[in-house]
Formats: structure tokens, C-alpha cells, sequence
């Protein structure tokens, strides 16, 4: 009893933090060396239940972010409520059971020597009982398409497939809050779009998780509720992708590839042919063809 | 310098249950100073081609004349109760003669593979890039020298040379691995998806340095996803699926026709497609001169003989 006493002690929420908040960052600082700080003074609150896209060019201090969500990595300055609740060195361990993570390279995050190990990994991380497992693996695998690979190695795995074992394994605990790092960065066009074909059916199935993808692709980003661009570190843009990819100038300036019908309206008007700004791209073709 | 493969076969863990026929009946010629892409969807066999092309992988069967220097495992037979069957005793004496030939290759055509940045151990930039003129036996001051060029190529600053590569960026890492290559000064330069992971900026400064390099005379051979990079850098484009080549053509006639793209997951670049909209839509574009978003805004201009929307 005592223990789950200590564990409500631990898991206070902070009243000053908006009940529907999720993820709540309040002046976050984080270096790796003294002095280059990688993410500066970073504040932002995502409400549950939102997808949002992070992007920002190599270096920005997106991977970081993730990391200290998740609490593996601990800030210099600064504070992180998940769910309202305070994440100290004490409670980073209980805290972080809300967070399923998928890094980018499908190599480092395969664990066990079977799919249905490496979810299982998690499972018996979290005291998880054995006779629950297999009901659970199995419905997870089949969430990502994996359920026929069950006894698969690693090895006879594209790097798509090992990816979306990596998704299971991150749902498997049923996580308020999934973070997906580049997840789909080093697949094919196929590998990625099965990635996000999944992220969207979990969105639609469970509305209530908090859904965090980290990208370089735009247009998956342009699909967010919202999207946060970071540069050198810090937090510039906060807001819906139409907002955000509309202040193209700036977008450019950072390094980040505009979609494509901003691009080409951009080109037309460098070079004398004015275009005035649409909402897609069937609108800019009659637009053009007139 | 060109690159003639003729009929080569490769399964890999040949004999055991997991064998995997990786490569089957390749034929295939790389021209003198190309811009190559061989495109296919993982697994398709890509980066095991991309492995023979400096005998890092030896063929089952089959030869590959590489700038001249031949390696030819073309199957040798023996008789055996009146029948014609493989000699693996000859074939494997052939391969490990091989093997000693096939150094020479690597110094000619140089190898960048996927995240080359992993592949950095050196203390400094500067030693890294050294490493390989040294080991091809120039003196430490030439291999200096080379290294130096080869950096100055790859815009990497002076100030860098001192510095552990570690401590670089991903896209200067990877500036550093490829610089480590053409200081070799190979013939032709092969790159496993070379811009794989890099932001849009990363991207754009690798493709214009590998445009550089080859504006310069070498040949540039990659395996890439991205058809953008393939519609608006490269001369010709070869299609991979399941160990065998279905297409060789120009990236125009490649999205053109359509054809291999759904087979092999590939999706036209977005330029393209978008083109194709616009004539769907009665505006007569050429696509052959639509490269780039630039180049369709151009052409868009031109049609419209200066008619604004």
C-alpha cells in the first residue's frame, strides 16, 4: 500500500498546468557541451488527443526533444509536465510508461531475436503477466500489418518491417503519448507510407493519444494539427501547417523544404508572373491553365 | 571510364536455407563519365550491384569489365559421368585469385556506402581523408596534398582539418567520408543513397557537390529513392526489382510512360506529375525541359507567352 501512496506522492499534478494539457514545456534548456546549449528556453503546451508535426533542419534539437519527453535525457533548465504532472529524477521512470518512442534506424531498436521478443520486451519490462503477452503482441502485431511474422528474425526483416515492429512494441503498453523520431527516414517511399498509413489509423481509432512526428518530409507535416519548427535550438514557429508553410521567406531562410504548390508559386512570382496564393494544388493547376 | 557487366549472377549464403538469389543475369554498361541511377525498392538488389562494381562482392557467374581491368567469373565446366557440371574446385581457385586482383579496382572506382559518416575512426579530419591515398602507397606529403584537395572539393574549411569528425554535423560528417573517397581520385564514384537522412539544405550542397565532381570528368553512379534527385541530376535510370533489371531508360522516358513505377513503389517526382496535370488541364508544357520547380516555372511561362494568370 505504502508504495502506491509513494507512487501518488510522485505523480501529483501541478494545478497551475491546464487540465487537457499532455505535454507542457516551461523555459526547457538542454546542452550536450557547456556553453552550446542545443535546445534554448523552449516552452510550449500540446493538449491531449493532438498530432503534431516537429520539424527544423539537421542539428535543431529535435531528436533532443524527444529524448527529454521521454526522460532520457534531463534538462539543464526548465520543467516538463507530462499530463500536468512534474518529471523529476524520481518519477521520470513511472512518468515515461506514457510515452511509447521510435527512433529512426530500424538496426538499433531491434531487441529480440523473434518479433514477437522484441515486443514482448517491453511487456516484461512492465511486469506485464506472461498470459497476457501473447493476446497482446498478437493484437499489436496485427495493428501494424506484422502479425504473420510473429517468429521472424531481425535479419529476414526489411528495414519497413522492423520499423513497424518497432510501433507495435511502442503501443504495446498502450502509451498516452507516442513519439516518433524520422521513424520513416531511412525506408523507401513504400516503407514510409506504411508508417504514416498506420499513425493515421491510430489517430482515427484513438483519439485520445497525444501523437509527437519528428520529419523532414513535408508533407507529412503539412497533415498535423499542428507543427512546431525549431532552429538552432529554439522554438520559432507554433502553429496550424497552413500558418506555418505560409510564411514560406522564413521557412527558407532555416533551411526546410516548402511544399510543393508554395514552391512553385514562389518560382512564378520571382520571375515576373504573379500568383496569388491558393489553398491546394487543383486550385493553382486552373489557376495556371486559365 | 566505363563499366561493362555481362551476364553476373549472386545469391547470398549460398547452400543454406536462408539463400537468397540477390542478383540474376545482369547485363549492363555504365558509359564513359555517366550520371547513373539504379532505382528499386529495398531488396530489389540494388546495393548488392553497387558492391561489385569495385569487387567488394565477387559474382557466382558472369563478368565485369571494370575501366579495362576484367573480372571474369564465367563458369568453368568439367565432365562428370558424361555430363557437363560446374568445376567449384576451378571456380573457387578463380575466386581467391581474384580476390588479390581486384585491390587495384578500388583505388579507381571509389565507394561511398549508405551513412558514410559511420564509417569515419580517424582522430582528426584531415588523417581521415588521408587514410586512403596512404594505404594506395602515396607518401604522407601527397596524401596531404590529396586530402587537402579533396576537402577544399567538398567545402570543408581549413579550420575543420584539426578538429575530431565526430564533433561535425551530419552533413559535414558526410562531406568528410566522401571527401575521404575522391581523394583517391577515382575514375568513377559510386554513392549508396547518398542523400538519405540529410535535411533539404544537406541535400541540395551534396548534389551540387557531386555535380561539381562530375563537371570534372568523373562518373557519379547512385542508388537513390528519391526521384527528384534522379529526374533533375541524372542521364539515365535503371530500374531494379527482385535481382533483375526490368527498365533502362532516361528519367523522362522512365515517369513518362509510367510503366515499373507502381512494380517498384516509385512515384514520379512531384514536378512531374504536376506537369502531367497541367497538360491534362490544356497547357501544352514540354516536359522534357521540366527538371525542377524552376524549370517548371519557366516553362510555364513560356507556353503562356507571358500571359499572367
Amino acid at each position: 500500500m505504502r508504495t502506491k501512496e509513494k507512487e501518488n506522492e510522485l505523480l501529483k499534478r501541478d494545478p497551475t498546468i491546464p487540465e487537457d494539457s499532455a505535454i507542457f514545456l516551461k523555459g526547457l534548456t538542454f546542452s550536450y557541451e557547456k556553453g552550446h546549449p542545443c535546445l534554448k528556453d523552449v516552452t510550449f503546451d500540446i493538449k491531449k488527443g493532438e498530432h503534431v508535426s516537429v520539424i527544423g533542419h539537421n542539428g535543431s534539437g529535435k531528436s533532443t526533444l524527444a529524448k527529454l519527453i521521454d526522460g532520457i535525457l534531463a534538462q539543464d533548465k526548465g520543467d516538463i509536465y507530462l499530463f500536468g504532472v512534474p518529471m523529476t529524477d524520481d518519477n521520470a521512470v513511472l512518468l515515461r510508461k506514457d510515452v511509447g518512442l521510435v527512433f529512426q534506424n530500424p538496426d538499433s531498436q531491434f531487441i529480440g531475436a523473434t518479433v514477437k521478443d522484441d515486443i514482448a520486451f517491453g511487456l516484461e519490462n512492465a511486469c506485464v503477466p506472461t498470459k497476457d503477452m501473447d493476446n497482446i503482441i498478437k493484437d499489436c502485431a496485427a495493428k501494424v500489418g506484422m502479425l504473420d511474422y510473429l517468429n521472424s528474425e531481425p535479419s529476414n526483416l526489411s528495414g519497413g518491417q522492423k520499423q513497424r515492429v518497432a510501433i507495435a512494441g511502442a503501443i504495446a503498453r498502450h502509451p498516452k503519448i507516442l513519439i516518433l523520431d524520422e521513424a520513416g527516414a531511412m525506408l523507401d517511399p513504400k516503407g514510409k507510407k506504411d508508417i504514416q498509413n498506420i499513425i493515421a489509423e491510430r489517430k482515427r481509432e484513438e483519439k485520445d493519444m497525444t501523437i509527437i512526428n519528428i520529419t523532414h518530409e513535408i508533407d507529412e507535416a503539412y497533415g498535423a494539427d499542428r507543427v512546431l519548427v525549431l532552429s538552432q535550438g529554439k522554438l520559432v514557429m507554433d502553429d496550424r501547417p497552413s500558418v506555418v508553410f505560409s510564411r514560406d521567406e522564413e521557412l527558407k531562410e532555416m533551411g526546410l523544404d516548402l511544399p510543393f504548390a508554395h514552391k512553385l508559386i514562389h518560382a512564378l512570382n520571382d520571375k515576373g508572373f504573379p500568383v496569388s496564393s491558393v489553398d491546394d494544388e487543383e486550385e493553382l493547376i486552373k489557376k495556371i491553365c486559365q | 571510364m566505363p563499366i561493362e557487366i555481362k551476364n553476373i549472377f549472386y545469391t547470398y549464403d549460398k547452400g543454406s536455407p536462408n539463400q537468397k538469389e540477390a542478383l540474376k543475369d545482369i547485363n549492363l554498361l555504365f558509359e564513359d563519365h555517366c550520371y547513373t541511377a539504379l532505382i528499386g525498392k529495398t531488396g530489389s538488389g540494388k546495393s548488392t550491384l553497387i558492391q561489385h562494381l569495385n569487387g567488394l562482392l565477387l559474382p557466382d557467374s558472369g563478368s565485369i569489365d571494370i575501366c579495362g581491368q576484367v573480372i571474369d567469373m564465367t563458369l568453368v565446366y568439367k565432365e562428370k559421368k558424361g555430363q557437363q557440371v560446374v568445376d567449384e574446385k576451378a571456380m573457387k581457385k578463380k575466386h581467391k585469385k581474384k580476390l588479390k586482383e581486384v585491390k587495384a579496382l578500388r583505388k579507381r572506382v571509389g565507394l561511398v556506402f549508405q551513412f558514410p559518416e559511420y564509417q569515419l575512426f580517424e582522430t582528426t579530419v584531415l588523417e581521415d581523408v588521408c587514410y586512403g591515398p596512404k594505404n594506395f602507397g602515396s607518401t604522407a606529403e601527397e596524401s596531404e596534398k590529396k586530402a587537402k584537395e579533396a576537402l577544399s572539393l567538398v567545402g570543408i574549411p581549413e579550420r575543420y582539418y584539426s578538429r575530431s569528425p565526430f564533433e561535425l554535423s551530419g552533413g559535414e560528417k558526410r562531406r568528410v567520408a566522401i571527401a575521404g573517397i575522391l581523394a583517391m581520385n577515382p575514375d568513377v564514384l559510386v554513392l549508396d543513397e547518398p542523400t538519405v537522412g540529410l535535411d533539404c539544405r544537406g541535400e541540395e550542397s551534396l548534389l551540387a557537390l557531386l555535380r561539381k565532381i562530375y563537371d570534372s570528368g568523373t562518373s557519379i553512379i547512385l542508388s537513390t529513392h528519391n526521384m527528384d534527385v534522379v529526374l533533375k541530376h541524372c542521364k539515365k535510370a535503371v530500374v531494379l526489382e527482385n535481382g533483375e533489371i526490368v527498365s533502362i531508360s532516361t528519367p523522362l522516358e522512365l515517369f513518362a510512360s509510367g510503366k515499373y513505377l507502381a512494380d517498384s513503389a516509385i512515384e514520379p517526382p512531384k514536378v512531374f506529375s504536376f506537369a502531367q496535370e497541367l497538360i491534362k488541364n490544356g497547357l501544352p508544357v514540354d516536359l522534357s525541359r521540366v527538371k525542377d520547380c524552376d524549370s517548371l516555372a519557366d516553362e510555364i511561362i513560356r507556353v503562356r507567352g507571358g500571359k499572367t494568370a
